[in-house]
């Protein structure tokens, strides 16, 4: 042993999974000097605010090549605005005036960015991009890092304070190692996508401020810990326990089905047909999210071959599986340029979703329409669902709509406590329910998804949530319609029997979850299931359920290993 | 004092003078600028702006369709006039 102490820190582990590496931090936006002092010597100043300029382009030219189609086209774009002539003169302006290079930077962005917001509409979307430019801009003036995901030009622990989604839309799994976050919770954003990209993932660790750059840690994504500056033998050990957890899962194939051989089908969740791989070791797709098509740089929505290219391409992947599309759900918080809709003091709340179609109902019968004529080609079973559905008019006029394009399964999702506690007549109406569960959260418990400290409401472990899941159960047992859970919930190996004990038929996850929820799954009998359900309905708290449910999973383990 | 050329162009883009149109037609300004030539483009009602800037360029908030009035300066003026309402008129967004 080397002797050095080893700090843990601890957080919330959202991705399973344990990896180590040197510490990456991604940068906050620099934050610019109260006042410049007097700038000694004009010209040279002139040229060093010209040279950083001139660099910022040059780096996004370089990020560039190094990526194909659109993505291509929006960091040349954005190269060419960093080499804007007036942009410049403007900086070369307020230089003369007697500003430091920063703050005339920052001054000649804010005039541009005031021109764009006043336009309104895409402009105004668009007046963001120059954010990011004026940030890197300023940074190498003041000489601070680079904000944005660092390219250290090795593999590394990503640790941030928390991220955006911009920030994560280009993560590689092949250099980022792991994610680490000061903020976030158990359903967020990160969480989300590290589960989907399998990087192991520690959340809710305010100690991460303390980590500095190149320092080594070891991230368990399990566990929620982090340790600083660990022993040869900690990373050797955890090395070994990934290679044995990647022979698991390598030997873990098959449907999905309880100890005594009731299937639930394991699906994966996905968004787009470029993750359809990760996720070909399943049953198919429990949630297709179609955002993909409708976000991004584009000013009008995706046409419909567009739109019937990009499911066929899903549909192909998994010939002969079930695939459930979501129709598109985006609100005031993903502002579409080419869907306006008014700013809403709280889009979680607003028109979002389904809510949409209603100003917009040539978008979601095109969208339909696309889906109807992929599937109509293609050997998947496709099913179609509707999110932010409230009522049952909502649902059976999607169902109706549905059906008019000659799509045979059409379902809600549950994700309004509304829906829950309508949940029989709702199904009534329709052919399938799916469970979101972080949104159901979010709205049984009043939480927002985005407020880090509201996060333990938001535990998919929280009684009221498990007994509001066991009333759409019951609804849908007692008509034979199937409900699928496509929350994060359904990736928690401890929480999957619970949730089939509840009446799920079928559980939907991120692919790297798949492998250890079939084996959880193959230790429980149905009667098992029942009552892990019962006893976490039951506990006083989710740290309560946790531990009730795994004792007697423990319990049935030793029972199992005596036969 | 050299004379300036003026013609109308209809916006061709789809996605109007924004984004990636607006940069290459800026790129092609700055081109013929090298070569001794000024390009400025204006829409009714609002100053016309030096075409080498895609930021001015995209406050005129041009959407297809929206007629905007290009003018061309100095060496070979009428070339370059010609170069840049036909780049203007294209679909610039539409991918090569």
């Amino acid at each position: 042993m080397s002797g050095t102490a080893t700090r843990v820190l601890r957080g919330l582990g959202v991705s399973p999974g344990e990896a180590s590496g040197p510490v990456a931090r991604l940068a906050p936006p620099p934050q610019l000097p109260a006042a410049g002092g007097a700038v000694a010597d004009g010209e040279a100043e002139s040229a060093r605010a010209a040279d950083a300029l001139e660099a910022v382009a040059a780096e996004l030219d370089r990020r560039a090549g190094n990526v194909d189609g659109a993505a291509r086209e929006v960091l040349s774009a954005q190269a060419l605005i960093g080499r804007d002539p007036v942009l410049l003169e403007g900086v070369l302006g307020r230089i003369r005036d007697g500003l430091d290079a920063p703050h005339a930077v920052a001054d000649a962005f804010a005039e541009h960015r005031r021109a764009l917001e006043g336009l309104g509409g895409y402009l105004a979307e668009r007046a963001a991009d120059l954010d990011d430019l004026r940030d890197r801009a300023v940074a190498l003036l003041l000489g601070l890092p680079m904000p944005g995901v660092p390219d250290p030009g090795h593999p590394f622990v990503l640790v941030a304070q928390d991220l955006a989604p911009a920030d994560t839309a280009g993560l590689d799994p092949r250099t980022v190692r792991a994610i680490v976050t000061e903020r976030g919770g158990a359903t967020g954003h990160t969480a989300i996508l590290a589960k989907q990209l399998g990087i192991p993932a520690v959340t809710a660790c305010p100690a991460a401020a303390e980590l500095h750059e190149g320092e080594v840690i070891l991230v368990d994504g399990l566990a929620g810990e982090v340790v600083v500056g660990p022993s040869a033998d900690q990373v050797a050990q955890a090395e070994q326990r990934t290679r044995e957890r990647a022979r698991r899962r390598a030997e873990s194939h098959g449907p999905g089905r309880t100890a005594d051989g009731r299937p639930i089908p394991l699906l994966v969740n996905i968004g787009g047909p470029g993750e359809a791989e990760a996720g070909l070791d399943s049953e198919g797709v429990g949630l297709l999210r179609t955002e993909f098509l409708f976000l991004g740089e584009r000013s009008e929505p995706p046409s419909l071959d567009e739109q019937r290219e990009a499911y066929a391409r899903v549909f192909a992947a998994f010939a002969g599986r079930r695939v459930v599309v979501r129709t598109l759900d985006v609100g005031a918080d993903k502002p579409l340029p080419y869907l306006p809709t008014a700013q809403e003091p709280n889009p979680a709340l607003g028109v979002r979703g389904l809510r949409l179609a209603g100003a917009y109902p040539q978008l979601f019968d095109e969208q339909l329409r696309a889906i109807a004529l992929a599937a109509g080609a293609s050997r998947a079973e496709v099913w179609v669902m509707a999110p932010m559905v409230a009522t049952v008019e909502e649902a059976a006029e999607f169902a109706a709509a549905a059906r008019g394009h000659g799509l045979a399964r059409a379902g809600v999702m549950i994700e309004v406590p509304a829906a829950a506690l309508s949940a029989r007549e709702i199904l009534a109406a329709v052919d399938f329910a799916s469970l979101g569960t972080n949104d159901l959260a979010q709205y049984t418990f009043a939480a927002d998804r985005l407020a880090g400290e509201l996060a333990p409401l938001l535990d998919p472990w929280q009684p009221a949530l498990l007994r509001l899941i066991g009333a759409v159960g019951r609804a849908g047992g007692e008509l034979g319609k199937p409900i699928g859970v496509c929350g994060e919930a359904a990736s928690d190996p401890l929480l999957a029997p619970v949730l089939v004990g509840l009446g799920a038929t079928s559980l939907s996850m991120a692919p790297a979850s798949v492998a250890e929820v079939r084996t959880a799954l193959a230790e429980a009998t149905v009667e098992d299931c029942r009552a892990r359900a019962a006893a976490a309905c039951q506990a006083a708290s989710p740290a309560d359920g946790r531990a009730v449910v795994a004792r007697l999973t423990s319990e049935r383990a030793v029972s199992l290993s005596t036969f | 004092m050299s004379t300036v050329l003026q013609q109308r162009a209809t916006v061709g883009s789809r996605v109007g003078l924004h984004a990636r149109p607006a940069a290459l037609i800026a790129q092609a300004a700055a081109r013929v600028a090298a070569g001794g030539a000024q390009v400025r483009i204006g829409r009714d009602g609002r100053d016309p702006v030096d075409a080498r800037s895609p930021l001015l360029l995209m406050t005129l908030g041009a959407v297809q369709g929206d007629e905007v009035v290009i003018e061309a300066s100095g060496d070979r003026a009428g070339e370059v006039l010609a170069e840049i309402v036909a780049l203007v008129e294209s679909d610039l967004d539409a991918q090569p």
